[in-house]
């Protein structure tokens, strides 16, 4: 899982974007173990169906398909210019967006977010061994062959502690070149999730000798990085764009690019990034802030595309010694007064579905799809109906029973994240209603993001929202975080030592529906003594111009060679 | 022997007074800027948040924080720290950007050149309309109110106000414009700064005009005004050496300070039109905390408003001649 401050899109990024960007909080946990997750072939890239992806409703996964080629794209990228391109440090929107143009991952993802192979046959064997068997003459952009030494020198920087995206592969112990096509993991621990990580920046690979040239100005501006891609790294403007070219001998036919030249324009400002589109000088773009939605929808120049995604957005109790955290029964009164609808029209303008668990449905495993959406209906029902007049009076009723002395229940959000003080607002406004002084509280950026991962700074206040993105499509990627004792995001400290052997013993499970199996039955208890929750499943939302068609829609485009994919529309 | 002596000594002590002034003025202003900068330093370390947190991500072990910290040196102490800072920059060296990983000199130099274009348009379209308004407000009796109402009025846009009406009729509706980005090329630079440099010029320039007309206006209703007049010297003429001469000092010392707070102001317009210039980098590292880029930046600042002050200086000396008789006393 990762959270990221919002404020980047606001741009009124301010900040933001500043830095925002920046204040990603990447988790993700490691255990369990399935089979070979990637053993279909063949790419995808051109498939122009409708998909429906873990838990979300029936959202496009691709638009259109390329007609014909183009000579030149101008992209922008709302979360403004990366900091680098080193591919163990692309946790960021704009970072991992553009690596995955450049630099091709081990397994990749369909636009429907199943897996295929990218770069390698990749199987587990044995819960503590991953296999990774290269595909023959693929070539960087040098003309150099990649070989197994390249895996293992870009795997074992990924792993590095040092690098922001080392706590992905925590298990993995050895990394063995067996021979010059083949290399075989050995995890320290039964651990299901680094295959899936594969599939994302953790598992991009690229040249060794080119990394180690360049030392530690390996995917900056100066340095570059040397990868196969479909795409080249033909200049970095710091401050302005990044200029891509096509790779003439990409070794995948399915993502053979279209265009010749891309620019990526780096964007702080949402007004800036709308105006731009509106005006065509900018002819597409993924994360499209919800705030610019209204002014897109009647754009000229292109359409708005909402496609699935594991995005969500979390409400949590932000301290054990706050009275939500103290007393259950007002924490639940709470939520039980959040209208999500309302939420996802007036703060998202529709671009979030209702979200009633800790959870998110779009976060749901695909492989034990039944299950979730089985045990998800019951609580469904019972909480549907959060935010009517009738969970209002019942909420005054929990809130009169409890011991609730009227002290501030003090609200942090971050300063520039417009999204977050809106919905700060809509819930001080909710809380009112049924008796809760909720006070808002604004943090500068870098604070904020500190106040994430320090209980100390959390210290007397009682409510945090997020923005965050799963990686991996699996359940137990983001609920370890929350539930486990002693984990990141675990703020009210708690600790149900059954929950705790259920989540320890799912990590371990092979079988995905004995491991949905062993999920849910722990969700059974949490979701009672919860203090926390996903107010919203967020859609994807990009916008791509009338003269260009073949996009991804889903949140796939974050990993993948997106943009090979997109050429001219039919009549263009 | 005497007289000699002292028709020799006489200018040399003009001489080695007037080199002890400049060499006074530089040293105060060189003062100025090294102590700006140690509390720029100090208030950045004071601030709460630590950039390393967010450079590593949450799960980064204290080791790897320790080793990070320690290659910063933001283990040490602080005055230590300033002191290794302050003997980087006089080598040229402004240190390493936490968030880029990269130098900070070469991230600056990409995006200077923006920023002094666009100040630098925008401090022409100032001094022109900011000058010619208030000289023509100044100087015809007829044209005081409605340029007063003007100004008036064009003074209290904010800048990102402005910005957005103007994308929205020049690069939306009409389409003469691009709504954003900096352009590459001489020409397609002052193309794409055009709207930019206007939205940063038009509250300057009413500020700019304002202080012109009542300069001028104060001007003209001096008696020397009057004699000049009376002495039947042509109507231009009396303006010009009379009226313009005299007016100029609080002229220059407003557009002098005014280009200076450019750079200051440059940054909301670089946000509106999505132009990666100074501006748009100091903000994203003071989010950051990016240390190394807030205290280059704001050395360049700075520096800027003391050249600033030190130009509008010496043009006031050597407009006003009582300053420049008095300068050596």
């Amino acid at each position: 899982m990762i959270k990221l401050a919002q404020s980047a899109r606001h741009r009124g990024r301010i900040v933001g974007a500043l830095v925002a960007a920046v204040v990603l909080m990447l988790l993700v946990a490691a255990c369990g173990s399935s089979g070979g997750a990637s053993s279909n072939g063949g790419g995808t890239g051109e498939s122009t169906g409708t998909g429906t992806s873990e838990g979300s409703s029936e959202l496009a996964v691709t638009f259109g398909k390329a007609e014909g080629p183009v000579s030149h794209i101008n992209w922008g990228l709302p979360y403004g210019e990366p900091p680098t391109l080193d591919p163990p440090n692309t946790a960021y929107y704009s970072s991992a967006f553009v690596a995955a143009q450049l630099c091709d991952t081990l397994l990749r993802f369909k636009p429907d977010l199943s897996m295929e192979p990218g770069l390698a046959e990749v199987t587990q064997p044995d819960p503590k061994t991953i296999q990774i068997q290269l595909k023959k003459g693929i070539k960087f952009w040098d003309g150099t062959e990649m070989t197994s030494a390249d895996v293992k020198y870009s795997l074992e920087r990924t792993a590095d502690p040092k690098n922001i995206v080392g706590f992905l592969f925590e298990s993995f112990g050895a990394i063995d070149a067996t021979d010059k096509y083949h290399v075989t993991v050995h995890l320290k621990k039964a651990d299901e999730l680094p295959l899936k990580e594969l599939a994302s920046f953790a598992g991009m690979i690229y040249e060794k000798k080119y990394a180690e040239e360049k030392g530690k100005s390996f995917g900056s501006a100066e340095g570059g990085v040397m990868c196969s891609g479909p795409f080249e790294l033909k200049k970095w403007n710091p401050g302005k764009d990044i200029e891509l070219t096509a790779n003439p001998d990409y070794w995948d036919p399915a993502y053979k690019p279209h265009a010749e030249s891309v620019t990526l324009d780096f964007f702080s400002e949402t007004s800036a990034l709308t105006n731009a589109l509106l005006s065509g000088e900018i002819e597409g773009a993924y994360e499209v802030p919800s705030q610019a939605i209204p002014r897109l929808e009647g754009a000229s120049t292109g359409e708005l595309h909402y496609g699935p995604a594991p995005l969500y957005y979390s409400f949590s109790v932000s301290s054990p010694a706050s009275p939500l955290a103290k007393e259950p029964k007002l924490y639940e009164a709470l939520e039980m007064t959040i209208d999500r609808k309302a939420l996802a029209e007036v703060v998202f303008h529709g671009a979030a579905e209702p979200n009633y668990t800790l959870l998110s449905k779009n976060s749901f495993d695909p492989e034990a799809l039944p299950a979730w959406e089985e045990a998800y209906a019951g609580y469904e029902k019972v909480r549907e109906n959060y935010g009517s007049s009738e969970a209002i009076e019942a909420a005054k009723k929990l809130v009169e029973e409890s011991n609730y002395n009227g002290e501030p229940l003090i609200f942090l959000t971050q300063a520039g994240d417009q999204t977050g003080l809106q919905v700060a607002q809509l819930v001080q406004q909710q809380g009112k209603e049924i008796g809760l002084d909720i006070t808002i509280k604004t943090l500068p950026a870098i604070q904020y993001a500190e106040s994430t991962t320090d209980a100390k700074l959390r210290e007397g206040t009682s409510i945090t929202s997020s923005l965050s993105f799963n990686v991996a499509t699996d359940p137990l990627e983001p609920l370890p975080f929350s539930v486990l004792p002693g984990s990141f995001y675990n703020y009210t400290e708690y600790e149900n030592p059954e929950v705790t052997e259920l989540i320890e013993e799912a990590k371990e499970t092979l079988d995905p529906a004995k491991r949905a199996a062993l999920t849910i039955k722990a969700q059974s208890i949490f979701e009672e003594e919860r203090s926390g929750t996903s107010l919203l499943g967020l859609k994807e939302v990009s916008f791509l111009s009338d003269k260009l068609s073949g996009m991804t829609t889903s949140f796939a485009y974050l990993n993948t060679p997106s943009l090979a994919l997109i050429g001219a529309a039919s009549g263009s | 022997m005497t007289a000699v002596s002292v028709s020799l000594s006489g200018p040399r002590s003009v001489h080695l007074h007037r080199l002890r002034t400049v060499a006074k003025a530089v040293a105060g202003r060189l003062l100025t800027i090294l102590i700006a900068s140690f509390v720029v330093f100090m208030a950045l370390s004071a601030a709460p948040g630590n950039p390393v947190r967010l450079v590593l991500g949450p799960k980064a072990s204290p080791a790897a924080r320790a080793q990070l910290e320690h290659r910063l040196g933001l283990d040490q102490p602080i005055l230590e720290r300033y002191w290794n800072w302050l003997t980087g920059v006089l080598h040229g060296d402004f240190g390493i950007s936490l968030v880029y990983k990269t130098a900070v000199g070469p991230l600056i130099g990409a995006r200077i050149g923006t920023t002094l274009l666009l100040v630098a348009y925008a401090a022409v379209l100032i001094l022109i309309a900011g000058l010619g308004i208030g000289v023509l407000g100044g100087a015809f009796r007829r044209a005081g109110a409605p340029v007063a109402g003007l100004t008036g009025f064009l003074l209290g846009v904010p800048s990102f106000v402005a910005a957005q009406l103007l994308i929205l009729f020049f690069a939306l509706d009409l389409g003469w414009f691009p709504a954003q980005g900096a352009g590459s090329g001489f020409s397609d630079q002052l193309y794409h700064l055009t709207l930019p440099a206007i939205s940063l010029a038009i509250a300057f320039s009413a500020w700019v005009a304002q202080v012109t007309m009542t300069s001028v206006r104060e001007e003209r209703i001096h008696e020397h005004v009057d004699t000049a007049r009376g002495r039947g010297m042509a109507a231009p003429l009396v303006f010009r050496r009379h009226v313009l001469r005299n007016a100029a000092v609080p002229m220059i010392t407003v557009s002098g300070l005014t280009v200076a707070s450019l750079f200051a102001g440059a940054v909301v317009a670089e946000r509106a039109f999505n132009i990666g210039g100074l501006g748009s980098l100091m903000l994203e590292a003071v989010s950051g905390k990016d240390y190394n880029i807030v205290l280059a930046v704001t050395l360049i600042l700075i520096t800027v408003f003391v050249i600033a002050t030190s130009v509008i200086d010496i043009v006031q000396y050597l407009l006003d001649p009582r300053l420049s008789k008095g300068g050596g006393r």
